[in-house]
Parts: C-alpha cells; structure tokens; sequence
C-alpha cells in the first residue's frame, strides 16, 4: 500500500512549524526541488513515514518550550530513536543538543554537548562581530554525511554555535569563525544538524538537500 | 559509512565580504534615487530578485520608500518577490507592529529591516530579536549632514530629521536587540562617488554587531575602502541596477572575488 501510494505522488518532507521558523524558505527550496514540503503545527498531522525538517529561526528555550507545548518532544524522540530521518537546520541542528546558553532549559538531547555564544574575542584578541553572518566555504569529506554533499559555500548566520562534541561521530565536520572552532555538521542515528542555511544557499544548497532527501526516502521505504 | 575517528576541520580561506544588492521600491515599482530623492523607474522587482539570485547574489535587501501602510496588498507583493529569492533576503518600509515582523518572516524574508519603528517604538525591535533572533533584525540608519544640524539621523525615508548623532543611534540600536547595521549616507545615495568611510569607521568602532555600508558604490575600488574602513558587508543599488529597453530591468552582479583583490 505504501509503496503504491509513494510511486504515484511526488516525494514529500514534513517541515515543523513552531509558528517562530522561517517556513517559507525551507518550503520554498523543497518545492523548487520537485517535492511536496508540508507545514505541520502538531505531531498529529505527521506520519513517521516521512522525512521530517526540523527548521529554525529564533530562541533556542522558546522553540524547546513550543516544541513541548505542541506534543513534538515525545513524537521527534521516538522518531529519532527509531532511527528515522530527520534534518536540523540552524537552530533546528541546536535543538538536538543537551543546552544552550540561549535561555535555561535542556534540548533534545541526542547530541551531547551544549550551544555556546560566540565570544565577544576570539582567541587570537580580536573583536568578533556577533552575529557571525558569511558565506563559508562547505565541503565535507564523504565521510562526514551519509550522502554525497557538493563543494560550495553556504550562508550562515548565527550568534550562537555548537560545541564539537568529544565523540567525532556526533560532529563530523566543523569549521570556525574567528578562531573559535564549532561543529557545521552534527549527527545522531539518523538524524542530522546543519548550522548553515542550505535553504538560502543557491543551487549548492540546493543539491545538498537534494541529496538529503534521496538519502531519506531511502530510509522510509 | 565508517564513522571518522577524528573531525573533518573545514579549512577556510580568506573570508570574502558579503556584497549585498539593495533595492529600493516606490508603492512596489522598482526605483533607482539619488540623494534619496528623484526616483526614477527601472523596472519590476520580482524580475531583478530573480535576475539576481540567477547570479547567485550573496544576499539582497528590499527597501520600501513609499508612504503607503504596510497592507495585504504589500504582503502578497513581498510574497512574490520573496519566491524568486534562493539567497538571504531582508525587507524593510513600513513594518509597525510585530504581526508585520512575523508576516515578513513568514513570507520568506531571513530579516525585517527596521528604521522609523525604531524611533517610534524600541519595544518592537526588543520583541522581534527575542522572537526571531538578533540575526533577524536589521537596524536601518540614515544620515545626512546640513549646515543647520550638522551631521544627524533622519527617519521615514530620510523625509522626518532628528537630533541623534551616528554612533549614539547606533549604540542605541545595538542595545535594544538589532543583530546588524544597515548604514546609509543619504548624501552619497545614487551619485556612484564613493562610501562615507569616515562615518563608516566611526560607527563601526562603537559597535560589535556587523555594519552594512550603503550609499555611494560606483567601483570596486569603492567596496574594498568601505571595508578597510571597518565595515563587515557592502551594499549597492546603482552600480548593479540598469534600466533597460522595454522596461526590463538589467543588472550587473560583481564576482564574490572583487571586494578583495
């Protein structure tokens, strides 16, 4: 049945909408990849069948407490626990972290390491301009992500970063800003954080997700 | 896939500058100015986002100088533009409450740029970079100097003068939440004779949050002295922007390169 049902529609993501994220970009670059990205408020309208984009844009205490308020925490450790895919973007990749310096309250909790604010210097003395907001170079080795990512640049911006984790399975790749070191690329199972913005990144950002989500309906079938 | 044992570290080189495409629109028609003043018609928006993102463009604010009310008529246009857009891209003109902040947003804008909201109410710039994040919110600030008032801040499209000074407005605007500065020397504005890079230098001492400097770009010579000068990013409209036959709009988008060789 399922089969049947996946062949004849085109492929489809759910995107969580914490009403706060910048849903319309990471629809966007969905539908200008043939696939049907679909906005959901509340686990009920999602099925465990389909990949899911956790996307975001705001405070790393706000979206956990929306996350709770809307039944998604249970929903999303289930689905991470049985290893389907799932996709972090920008705060979305936070979010899978223990905690943050953004607000008191834990993460998710399937990257074990914490969200740090940029420092006002850097480690060489110089002043860092907080947000970091930059094109950055973005060429992971094959064998930091399950798939194939192009070389390119894509866009940042953020204030806050992720900790590489001790164990560099969870953060396979980083870069740095400024000479402070985070974690671009984060993984757990399944599910994987990026601190870019594929969604805002052209036609590399494209492929990346691209890539992504061929990846994932492979795990879905 | 074998995990690593160790991290891939991406090495980068030298980071190239955001140069950044800054549109301005006249009730939704696209406009070049000079002096903020004399607008005059190029083209349709939507068709030069477009134009621009085809050019992989490393990011594009949309300016609104119009004085008509941010409306549902407004929102489905910036909706539109915002569909041709696979970069970063800002909106600001007539954003007054934080429903218009959360409409922007929504619609696909990575950023609101604030300017008058911020005289009239800090409380909105506060709400919005606590909703969305500082990243999000763009604090807008134009200057002009005259012999009257020396060199000063105006607001609503440079129409409405006020006594702050640069760096003290700056200051301001960092401290209520904007997580970057759009600065702009309305005297420099469309005349293609160089940024204000002493004002450029002043503000961006007094400030940790990147500066944008608008107003004034004719050549690359000009973007690599905004930098020098302290700027984080550059911004353009006349130096990218053409008007061309049959009212399209043609444009010109400098490799990424430029602003460091």
């Amino acid at each position: 049945m399922m089969n049947a049902h996946s062949q004849s529609s085109p492929s489809r993501v759910f995107i969580v909408d914490l009403g706060t994220s910048n849903v319309g970009s990471v629809q966007k670059m969905f539908a200008r990849i043939g696939c049907e990205p679909l906005l959901v408020t509340s686990p009920s309208e999602a099925n465990q069948k389909i990949p899911v984009v956790l996307p975001g844009v705001g405070h790393f205490s706000k979206a956990i407490d929306a996350l709770r308020q809307n039944n998604w925490l249970d929903w999303l450790n289930k689905l991470h626990a049985n290893d389907r895919p799932i996709l972090g973007i920008c705060l979305g990749a936070q979010l899978m972290c223990d905690t943050s310096e953004e607000g008191d309250g834990s993460g998710l909790g399937w990257i074990s390491t914490k969200v740090c604010r940029f420092p006002e210097f850097g480690p060489d003395g110089l002043k860092l301009r907080i947000p970091h907001m930059a094109w950055q170079t973005f060429s992971p080795p094959d064998c930091c992500l399950p798939f194939a990512a192009p070389a390119g640049r894509m866009y940042y911006a953020h204030s806050f970063y992720i900790a590489p984790t001790p164990d560099a399975a969870q953060s396979p790749y980083q870069s740095e800003y400024g000479g402070v070191r985070f974690a671009a690329a984060v993984r757990s199972r399944n599910a994987l954080g990026l601190q870019c913005h594929p969604e805002k990144s052209h036609r590399h950002g494209m492929v990346l997700l691209k890539n992504w989500l061929l990846w994932a309906q492979g795990l879905c079938t | 896939m074998t995990p690593r044992s160790a991290p891939y570290i991406q090495p980068l080189h030298t980071p190239t500058p955001r140069i950044i495409v800054a549109l301005t629109t006249l009730d939704g028609r696209l406009v070049r100015t000079r002096r903020f003043a004399s607008p005059t018609y190029v083209g349709d928006p939507i068709n030069a986002v477009k134009l621009f993102s085809d050019k992989s463009a490393d990011e594009l604010v949309l300016l609104e100088i119009g004085q008509r009310p941010f409306n549902a008529a407004r929102e489905s246009s910036i909706r539109n533009i915002a569909t041709e857009a696979f970069m970063p891209i800002s909106y600001g003109g007539g954003i007054r409450t934080i429903e218009h902040v959360r409409i922007v947003i929504r619609s696909g804008f990575e950023k609101v740029v604030l300017n008058t909201a911020i005289h009239e109410s800090p409380a909105l710039v506060r709400a919005a970079s606590n909703e969305f994040g500082a990243q999000a919110v763009v604090g807008s600030i134009d200057i002009t100097r005259n012999w009257l008032r020396g060199e000063h801040v105006r607001t609503c499209s440079g129409r409405r003068p006020t006594k702050h000074k640069p760096e003290d407005w700056a200051k301001h605007c960092e401290e209520i939440g904007c997580g970057e500065l759009l600065l702009t020397s309305i005297d420099r504005d469309g005349t293609m004779l160089g940024y204000d890079t002493d004002l450029i230098g002043r503000v961006a001492a007094v400030v940790t949050i990147p500066v944008i400097a608008l107003g004034g770009a004719g050549s690359a010579e000009h973007l690599r002295a905004a930098l020098a000068a302290g700027a984080s990013a550059v911004a353009a409209g006349s130096m990218f922007v053409f008007h061309g036959p049959r009212r399209a709009v043609l444009i010109n988008y400098p490799n990424p390169e430029l602003a460091t060789h």
